[in-house]
Parts: structure tokens; C-alpha cells; sequence
């Protein structure tokens, strides 16, 4: 039997008076993944993050977290989503352990509960030597730890994290990339927004992109960047343009298509059905028309160009 | 030269700018409009069988002035650099081509230029009390001259405190000690000094003429006797000139100390970690209980016991100090009764403000630090939030409370007076009026904290009072009549009616504050 999805939007649609924040969106987010949520800024993904997290009503649409209403339910999704906002929300006068004892306490957690969630979550964010420092005192990146630890303090199951690397140097990034892997591997669901795709290219298997409040496209992470082909596709790149390549690839059985070089780059697409061929037939033939192979690999898109193709330019009015 | 000129007004330039865009100025002259034709037209019925119906006018309107420009002053004018330095954003306009001047100027005197705009639309308003008679243009003018004075002057030591402290809450509270200082300590002064001389001693001449001088300075003397029908008075009355002089200085003040105190401050360098009491070592504000959200207020948002038993110690000084003040006056020895009146005056004052400013800041402080939406998505729900919050801010009002209940337990610690104490139907009903009254004010001030950025509690002060005026025409207009018991009962429905009705649209504006972080 299928697991329900963890999040599940329909027709969603918010607008702060006149201006649609977002307007009928819909996708959904499988249990035990990490979902990226993309979108140039002022998509809308905060919007839709705050409805998530049961800060915003949606105003039309519905939306279900773990099979329940955000709105009829709110309780109740309060207590197994844990919302990490775009900006720090922090008690700059308590220590990390008293942050952390706090959440935990209103949470309604045991203190015995508490002390060794605490030390848990401490040392997956690899804050336990700085536990009885002030946090008005700590960087930029180690707040956002902080953050992060409020977040699992309470054992959530799903994890709406806007922007959470925004700010950070890269190796910051990517200890926190590092981060949210492990708490896929222990079971959570994340979902987490960002305005650059390929922050989350490795991160992520499954990716909505949010354009001008609509969804433009919501799917794998791998669907977006190989597109809507009728099978699959490899892209052979010669030493230069050889002919002969053409009439021995279309006389394989399985190819659908081959598309010829452009713009005097010896590079030609082959599509084909991968249940009747497969690449190794597809080099092998290359080869043996005598053509001068540079590269052979899967035709996919660069993230960035996906992006592009999908988001329209401009800022939005 | 203007161009040269430009970086130094841009921010001034751009403050004002956003006033007028801003939805409170044009409510709060609105508001100052209504109150003095309110005033005029409460005075109608008395205007045929009094002498002088505008003076009683003219001194209703500079005594509401002058208490406003306190309150409006200490809340507005205290947070002009601190709010800058709160926000970690002084360094930014440091980096820019401002110049502390520029910085000053656009902090400050734009909210300064706001305060007397205010002051301004109500001249041609005042002008009316001539037309009623009593007073004369020259003293309507030299009133709102002493008011402007002193208006500069508040505004000017609140921004020195501003550039010198760190945070609003301390500048604020050295603005109220300068004044203090500055305005009542020398009424003290007067008063045991005169008290000496009915002694048969004679108080020493330099201490008298300096005591009368500082008297000569106060806006609130200065305002009475401009206001008396004798005139003749110079129209550059002392406080005026003391008012300019001492903002002058109080401002190049701020402006020399600017570089010194606001390059230290934290913005743009990233502050050592201080470490808290060793690891493993209790502190002395335990752990959180069931109640998380009021633990926690109670510790980092009331200070916790030690500042319970700070604020304590303080209010007992103080008001050991009046009893000692009020004893040298009188030239003898307090009885127990009158101790206790003047404990229990004391402490009801002190807690009625700190009832407004705990109020003010259960939301206000967590919507400044942007922690209100984490706090509203705990699986607790609202009404739990508020709860809690209140529950939070309780015991900071314990020390007031516990000098006015000393006070009062004086007061009827004596066989005589609890005979005397009657409970009768009007004690009754004023005190369902007081009651009523605090409840209402406590709910308006949490419900502006949860609408405004700034200045939730003086707002709050000025729609009580203004509605107070309000209702009390209103009654008087469409004829309510009856005893003083039912008058109050009248009152006290219409407050609960009111409170109901905030108290209902508190949580939907914490939601919406809430998502708008």
C-alpha cells in the first residue's frame, strides 16, 4: 500500500489584499524525503511556507499535513511540524541549553525528555561544547544552528525550513546540507525553500518551483532536469562534425530520434526507448561508423537552465 | 552650498516624509482637535455665570499639553539612536554618507518637528479662550511658547540619553531621573529650606535665590503664572530661555558623544561568546515548568527576583523619602495613618505604571525580537499564549502592590478606622469603576502593542483620556442622569462592553502579527 503523502496542497490561493501571493497551487510531498520548494523572490514560497505552518489560513484551497487539516486540526499539525521562519527567532539573553529547555517545556516535554532530546539534537548540530553560551553572543551560522536544534527539540516529523542557508558561507552550507541528510536518513520529512536551484540539486528528490505565485513544475529532482522526452536520452559529442554518425545511429532498432548538430557544435541528442536498446549499443555503433567520440553522457539540462526555462524574467509587479 | 548641505538633512528629509505618509499623525492632530472643542463645549453651560470661561479653558488645555508632551516625549524621543543600536543597524548609517549631525537630526528632530506640529494645530483652536474672555493673545502665545521650550528640552536630553545608552528601556529611565532631577528635586529643596526658616533659623539667602531661580524655570510654574489674568509678565518668560538653552547644550552633547558611545556599539562586529555559568551549574532561574511562557517571561522579560527585589528596595527608599520629606515640611513626627496614605499613594502611582508597561511589553517585546511566531505555532493555542503571558507579567507588579497593600494595612491597622470603614454603594461602584478602568486600560494597551511599533502605553493613556472626555460629554449631552452609583455603574458597563471587545480581537491580531514577522 502507498504512504500518504506528508503535505498535500490543492488550489491553494492567498492574497494580501489586492496582490495573489499564490494562486491555485497544488502539489504534494512524500513521507521520509527531502522536497525543495524553488522560486525566484516574491514567488511566493514564504506564503506558502506560513500556510504550512499553520501561521497563515489558506483562503481558499486545502491543505494537509499527515492526512490532517491545518486548519481543523491545528493542534494537533502543530505538534509534528517544526517551522524554522527566514529569519533568527531568538531569545538573545538565554543561554542555547535555556533556548532549548524553553521549546522543549512548551512543547509540554518531561524534563527528562528534555535533557536527552537536548543532548541529542545538540550534538547532531554539533553544538555541544557551545550549550551554556549566550546566544546574543554566537555567529551568524551557529544561531542558525541554534535555530535548526529549536526545531527538532520536540521530534517533529516534518521539518519546514524557509531559506535556511541563506547567509551562510559555504562551509557553512555545506555542514548544514550535511545536517538535514541525516535527519532524512532518520526518518523526517523535509521541506525546505530556497531561490536557488542548485543549492539543492544534491540535496533534494523531489523539487515544486514556484513562479509568480503558480507552480511550474513539481516532480522529481531527476524528471526536471531530463524533461518530458518520450524515452531516454545520451548526447555524443565528436572531434568534429562526421556524417556517416546519422545513418548508423537511426538504423538501430529503439531510436526515435537524432537530432543533428547546431550552431558548428559537433554535438548530436539521441533519443531512444530504453527497453530496445541500450547505451552500450548506442557507443558501440558510434564507434564503429568511425566517428571521433569526446564525450558520451545522458542528455540532461543544467539545473540553472531548467530554472530559467521555467521562471519568467523580470521582477514580478 | 546646498548640495553640500543635502547628506545632513537626507535622513531628516526622509523621516518627515514618512510622517506624513504615516497614519497616526493626522489621527493625533485629528484627536487634539476634538479634545479642545470637547473642552469648550463641556465649559458651554458654565461660560454665562463665569468671569473668565477662557482661562478655565486655556488651563485645561497647556495642563493636558504639558503631561502629554512628558509622556509623549519619553516614549518617542528615548528610542531615537537606541532603536538604531537595538536593531543592529546603526552601522549601516554610519557607513554611509551621514555624518552624526545628519544622523541626529533625522532621528531626532523630525520627531521633534512632529511634536510641534501638534502643538501648532491646536493655536488657532486656543485662539477661541480670547473670544470667550480671560485671557489675552499674548498669553495663549507665551503658553505655547513655554510648551514648545519645553518640548525641545525633553526632546534634547532624551536624544543625549538616547546616544549614550544602549538600550530605550535605560535611556528612557535616565530621561525620567535628569527631569527629576532637573524639575522636582528643587521643590523638595524649596520646601525643607522654607520649612527650616519657620524654625526661627534663617535659611541662607544664595540657597533661597537659587531655589526660587530653579522654580522660575519650571514649565509648570511658568504655564500657571502665564495663565493668571494679571499678566505683565515678560513674553520670554525664564523657563523659556532655560528650555532652548539647556536643549542646545544637551544636543551638542549628544552630538560630540556620538562617535565615543555609537562606535562601540555591536553592529557589523561579531561579539565574543560570554559565557554563562560553568556547565553543569544550576542557575538561579531554574527550569521551565508547564508553564514555559510565563517562566520565561518572568526571568528575561520581568528581570526575575533580582530585579523584583531592586525594583522593591528602590520603591521603599522612595517612599521613605517622601515620609522623611513630608516630616521636615510639617516639622514633626508622621503618625502610622499618615504613613500609610502616603504608601499607599505611592505605590497605587507606581503600579499603575508599571501595570501599563507590563502590559505594553508582553507583546510588544516579542514582536521587536520577531519570536511571536514561534510562540503562536506551539500546539497550545492562543488563549493559552495570553494566559500564560499574563501570568508572566504578574509578579513584576508584586513590589508596587506590596507598598500600596503595606500602605492601606497602616492606614486601617486601628480599631477606629475599621469602624469607620463602611462598604457602602458607592464605595462599591467606584471601586467596580476603578477595577473596570485598569482592565480596560491593561487590554488597550495590549491590543496598540500588538497594532504599533511605538509607544503602545502613551497612546493608550491618550484614547483612555480622550475617550474619558468622550463619554463624560456624551452623558452629559444626552442627558443621563441619576445618582453618582449609577452613573459609575453606567461607566463601568460601557468600559467591560469595551474590554469584551478588545479582549476579542487580541488573538486575531496576534495571528496576524504573528505571520506578518
Amino acid at each position: 500500500m502507498d504512504t500518504p503523502p506528508v503535505i498535500d496542497i490543492r488550489n491553494l490561493r492567498h492574497a494580501y489584499k489586492n496582490h495573489v501571493a499564490v494562486a491555485d497551487v497544488t502539489f504534494t510531498v512524500d513521507a521520509r524525503s527531502i522536497h525543495g520548494f524553488v522560486g525566484p523572490n516574491g514567488a511566493g514560497k514564504t506564503t506558502t511556507l506560513k500556510v504550512l505552518a499553520t501561521l497563515l489560513p489558506p483562503q481558499t484551497g486545502t491543505v494537509f499535513a499527515f492526512g490532517k487539516d491545518i486548519v481543523r486540526e491545528r493542534n494537533s499539525v502543530r505538534q509534528k511540524i517544526g517551522y524554522m521562519p527566514d529569519h533568527f527567532s531568538m531569545y538573545r539573553q538565554m543561554t542555547v541549553f535555556e533556548y532549548l529547555d524553553f521549546f522543549g517545556a512548551a512543547y509540554g516535554m518531561s524534563q527528562s525528555q528534555r535533557d536527552k532530546t537536548i543532548a541529542d539534537v545538540l550534538a547532531l548540530t554539533d553544538m555541544a561544547g557551545r550549550k551554556d553560551d549566550f546566544v546574543q553572543g554566537l555567529s551568524r551560522g551557529m544561531q542558525q544552528r541554534v535555530s535548526l536544534a529549536r526545531v527538532l527539540v520536540h521530534d517533529p516529523d516534518l521539518l519546514l525550513l524557509d531559506e535556511p542557508a541563506s547567509g551562510l558561507d559555504p562551509r557553512a552550507r555545506i555542514e548544514l546540507m550535511e545536517i538535514l541528510q541525516e535527519l532524512k536518513r532518520l526518518g523526517k520529512t523535509i521541506f525546505i525553500s530556497s531561490h536557488i536551484l542548485s543549492e539543492l540539486a544534491e540535496l533534494c528528490d523531489s523539487v515544486t518551483i514556484l513562479d509568480r505565485g503558480a507552480v511550474k513544475y513539481t516532480g522529481t529532482m531527476r524528471g526536471l532536469i531530463v524533461g518530458e522526452k518520450s524515452g531516454d536520452a545520451f548526447a555524443i559529442t565528436l572531434a568534429a562534425e562526421h556524417p556517416p554518425l546519422v545513418a548508423a545511429l537511426t538504423a538501430l532498432p529503439g531510436i526515435t530520434r537524432v537530432q543533428q548538430p547546431v550552431n558548428g557544435e559537433a554535438r548530436y541528442t539521441i533519443e531512444f526507448d530504453p527497453a530496445a536498446l541500450s547505451p552500450n549499443a548506442i557507443l558501440q555503433a558510434a564507434l564503429a561508423s568511425g566517428a571521433s567520440i569526446t564525450a558520451f553522457q545522458e542528455d540532461v539540462k543544467h539545473l540553472n537552465q531548467a530554472f530559467m526555462d521555467l521562471t519568467e524574467p523580470g521582477v514580478r509587479t | 552650498m546646498f548640495t553640500k548641505l543635502r547628506p545632513i538633512f537626507a535622513l531628516f528629509v526622509r523621516s518627515l516624509r514618512e510622517q506624513s505618509r504615516a497614519k497616526f499623525t493626522p489621527l493625533a492632530r485629528g484627536s487634539l482637535a476634538l479634545l479642545l472643542l470637547l473642552f469648550i463645549a463641556g465649559n458651554e453651560r458654565s461660560f454665562t455665570h463665569r468671569t473668565a470661561p477662557g482661562q478655565q479653558v486655556l488651563i485645561l488645555v497647556v495642563m493636558v499639553n504639558f503631561f502629554a508632551i512628558a509622556i509623549f516625549g519619553l516614549s518617542t524621543f528615548a528610542s531615537a539612536i537606541t532603536e538604531e543600536k537595538e536593531d543592529d543597524t546603526l552601522g549601516l548609517l554610519q557607513m554611509t554618507r551621514l555624518n552624526p549631525l545628519a544622523i541626529l537630526l533625522g532621528k531626532s528632530t523630525a520627531r521633534l518637528c512632529e511634536g510641534l506640529l501638534l502643538l501648532a494645530v491646536q493655536i488657532p483652536f486656543t485662539m477661541l479662550c480670547i473670544t470667550l474672555g480671560g485671557v489675552s493673545m499674548d498669553q495663549v502665545l507665551r503658553c505655547f511658547a513655554i510648551l514648545a521650550a519645553f518640548l525641545f528640552f525633553l526632546c534634547n536630553i532624551a536624544l543625549l540619553w538616547s546616544v549614550v545608552c544602549r538600550r530605550t528601556a535605560r535611556a528612557t529611565a535616565m530621561t525620567v531621573a535628569t527631569g527629576i532631577a532637573f524639575y522636582v528635586m528643587p521643590l523638595f529643596l524649596f520646601s525643607i529650606a522654607l520649612a527650616s526658616s519657620f524654625g526661627g533659623r534663617s535659611t541662607p539667602s544664595w540657597i533661597e535665590s537659587v531655589v526660587q531661580y530653579w522654580i522660575g524655570i519650571n514649565p509648570i510654574f511658568d504655564l500657571t503664572r502665564s495663565v493668571l489674568p494679571r499678566g505683565g509678565l515678560p513674553f520670554a518668560a525664564d523657563s523659556i530661555t532655560t528650555s532652548l538653552i539647556g536643549g542646545m547644550i544637551c544636543f551638542g552633547l549628544a552630538w560630540l558623544l556620538f562617535k565615543p558611545c555609537c562606535n562601540s556599539s555591536r553592529e557589523a562586529i561579531p561579539q565574543a561568546a560570554k559565557k554563562s555559568p560553568a556547565s553543569g551549574q544550576r542557575t538561579p532561574r531554574g527550569r521551565p515548568g508547564r508553564r514555559a511562557i510565563a517562566w520565561k517571561d518572568f526571568h528575561f522579560l520581568g528581570g526575575g527576583k533580582r530585579s523584583l527585589l531592586i525594583r522593591a528596595a528602590i520603591y521603599v527608599l522612595f517612599a521613605l523619602l517622601l515620609v522623611w520629606w513630608f516630616a521636615t515640611i510639617n516639622r514633626s513626627a508622621l503618625r502610622s495613618r499618615e504613613v500609610g496614605v502616603m504608601f499607599w499613594v505611592f505605590g497605587v502611582l507606581c503600579f499603575s505604571v508599571e501595570f501599563g508597561l507590563v502590559s505594553a511589553r508582553m507583546f510588544a517585546a516579542e514582536r521587536k525580537r520577531k519570536t511571536l511566531g514561534v510562540l503562536y505555532t506551539l500546539p497550545n493555542g492562543t488563549g493559552r499564549l495570553v494566559r500564560e503571558k499574563i501570568l508572566g507579567g504578574l509578579p513584576q507588579l508584586l513590589p508596587s502592590a506590596a507598598l500600596a497593600i503595606t500602605g492601606l494595612f497602616m492606614i486601617f491597622n486601628k480599631p477606629d478606622f475599621r469602624n469607620d470603614l463602611e462598604f457602602t454603594p458607592e464605595f462599591a461602584a467606584g471601586l467596580t469603576l476603578v477595577i473596570s478602568g485598569y482592565i480596560f486600560f491593561a487590554v488597550l494597551v495590549m491590543y496598540l502593542s500588538l497594532r504599533m511599533r511605538r509607544a503602545p502605553f502613551v497612546t493608550g493613556l491618550c484614547v483612555v483620556f480622550l475617550l474619558w472626555i468622550v463619554i463624560a460629554f456624551s452623558m452629559d449631552g444626552l442627558g443621563v442622569r441619576g445618582s453618582e452609583v449609577s452613573q459609575m455603574l453606567t461607566l463601568s458597563t460601557i468600559l467591560w462592553i469595551a474590554t469584551l471587545i478588545l479582549a476579542s480581537k487580541i488573538p486575531n491580531r496576534i495571528a496576524i502579527s504573528a505571520a506578518a514577522e
